[in-house]
């Protein structure tokens, strides 16, 4: 017990924390983590905590871009596909109303869903959750947009459906032209900055963060 | 260590032997007390309740996902009113006929050989949680970690038929439709996902608990 009261009253700069390693239960003493690195557990090495090049602007800033990555995305056509004399042109979201108009209304659900609301949703909880951390606030929200962000993150599948199309856009290619639109471009950026997003945000870094604000 | 002294191991002891819990919603490490963490709320304990059987009743699931997953097809190809049913495993033969020897390892490695490889790591790791004797605990602990990240890209292709469907729509010449399977599929993937988050790594390491045979 007496350690971790020592750790919570050293309030100044260079406290360490006892921390339990995720995957193997160790008790680890963890100090404050230098912009850029990470802790691993000595017994398991699995990952204990680790700070993102940049601090919390560098998901901040990821995050925004990627949400306007995906608007550019859906704005214009995202492929087009021509063969047989005939030209197709699909967009983002036509993709699932296609699926929705062969009668499989749960396979676009799910689709939808790995692909577009959980990612906005990702995307928007960690915006208003980091920005009053910027400012260095200690935002009351912040507990319940950061159970919403670490539950939601292993299902937004941006950049398994990227790979997804790659590997249609080579099966149909064999078959006739496929041309690339603007947006597959933003979309690829789009899945570039997501996956950034992803490995910026350290749970156990944001809470060890968002807690020393109150000191403050 | 040697800071510790003679009467620990090398690595210390475990949080569970000095009666902490790690948060699983935010990862501070404190007394177990009232069973919920003082930082975030989220309940607090030393193990996951019931880990092994959630694992198993999840990954029971996906195994029976499986089945139709493989046997049904997954899309439907039309071309000129004739359609062609393809399956998952006959999609991998057919590119592999077309040499596209690339396309074809990536939908084996995502869409046979992790789901299979997923399903049976996981119930190793139920076994050696209950049989310790069975493997070392680093090396089950990095089978868990690679389950962990690798899982979700086996959902490619779902995505795959997903877009294929919504592409190649030209009336009677050539069409796609979408196949029972590619739901089964995706429902396989999400109970393995589901199985892997139940199960309680830490159980892996208990048997080697550094201060167990010390005290």
């Amino acid at each position: 017990m007496s350690i971790l009261e020592e750790s919570s009253q050293d309030a100044s700069g260079g406290e360490s924390e006892l921390m339990a390693c995720h995957q193997c239960d160790l008790l680890v003493e963890v100090a404050e983590l230098e912009e850029g690195s990470k802790a691993l557990c000595p017994r398991c090495s699995h990952k204990l905590q680790a700070s993102p090049r940049g601090g919390v602007s560098r998901p901040l800033g990821l995050s925004i871009a990627a949400l306007g990555l995906f608007g550019l995305s859906n704005a214009f056509p995202f492929m087009s596909f021509k063969g047989a004399g005939q030209e197709q042109m699909i967009t983002l979201c036509h993709n699932v109303m296609e699926l929705y108009r062969h009668d499989s209304e749960l396979l676009a659900l799910t689709v939808f869903g790995l692909v577009v609301v959980l990612p906005c949703l990702y995307l928007v909880a960690t915006i208003l959750m980091l920005i009053p951390m910027r400012k260095g606030r200690r935002h009351p929200a912040f507990p319940g947009l950061a159970k919403i962000v670490f539950g939601v993150g292993p299902w937004a599948m941006v950049d398994v459906f990227l790979l997804g199309v790659l590997v249609s856009l080579t099966k149909i290619a064999s078959m006739a032209k496929v041309e690339l639109g603007l947006s597959f471009i933003a979309f690829v950026l789009f899945a570039a900055a997501f996956s950034m997003v992803v490995s910026s945000m350290d749970k156990e870094w944001l809470w060890r963060e968002w807690e020393r604000l109150e000191t403050k | 260590m040697g800071a510790f002294g003679n009467e620990m191991s090398d690595f210390g002891e475990t949080a569970m032997e000095r009666g902490y819990a790690g948060c699983h919603g935010c990862g501070n490490t404190q007394a177990l007390g009232d069973g919920e963490c003082h930082r975030c709320g989220a309940p607090l304990h030393f193990r996951k309740a019931l880990s092994i059987q959630k694992t198993l009743a999840f990954l029971a699931t996906a195994i029976i996902l499986y089945i139709p997953a493989n046997v049904l097809p997954i899309m439907h190809t039309i071309q000129l009113g004739r359609s062609s049913p393809s399956t998952i495993i006959g999609g991998v033969v057919k590119l592999f006929e077309h040499h596209s020897y690339g396309i074809a390892i990536v939908i084996f490695v995502a869409s046979v050989f992790v789901p299979m490889a997923k399903m049976l790591i996981l119930a190793y790791l139920c076994m050696v949680a209950k049989w310790p004797k069975l493997s070392g605990p680093g090396q089950a602990s990095l089978l868990y970690r690679v389950t962990e990240i690798v899982g979700r890209w086996s959902m490619i292709d779902v995505f795959v038929v997903a877009v294929l469907v919504a592409m190649i729509q030209l009336g009677g010449i050539m069409a796609v439709e979408p196949g029972p399977a590619a739901l089964a599929f995706a429902g396989v993937v999400f109970a393995t996902m589901l199985s892997a988050m139940s199960f309680d790594s830490r159980l892996i390491w208990d048997s080697q608990s550094p201060g167990k045979d010390k005290a």
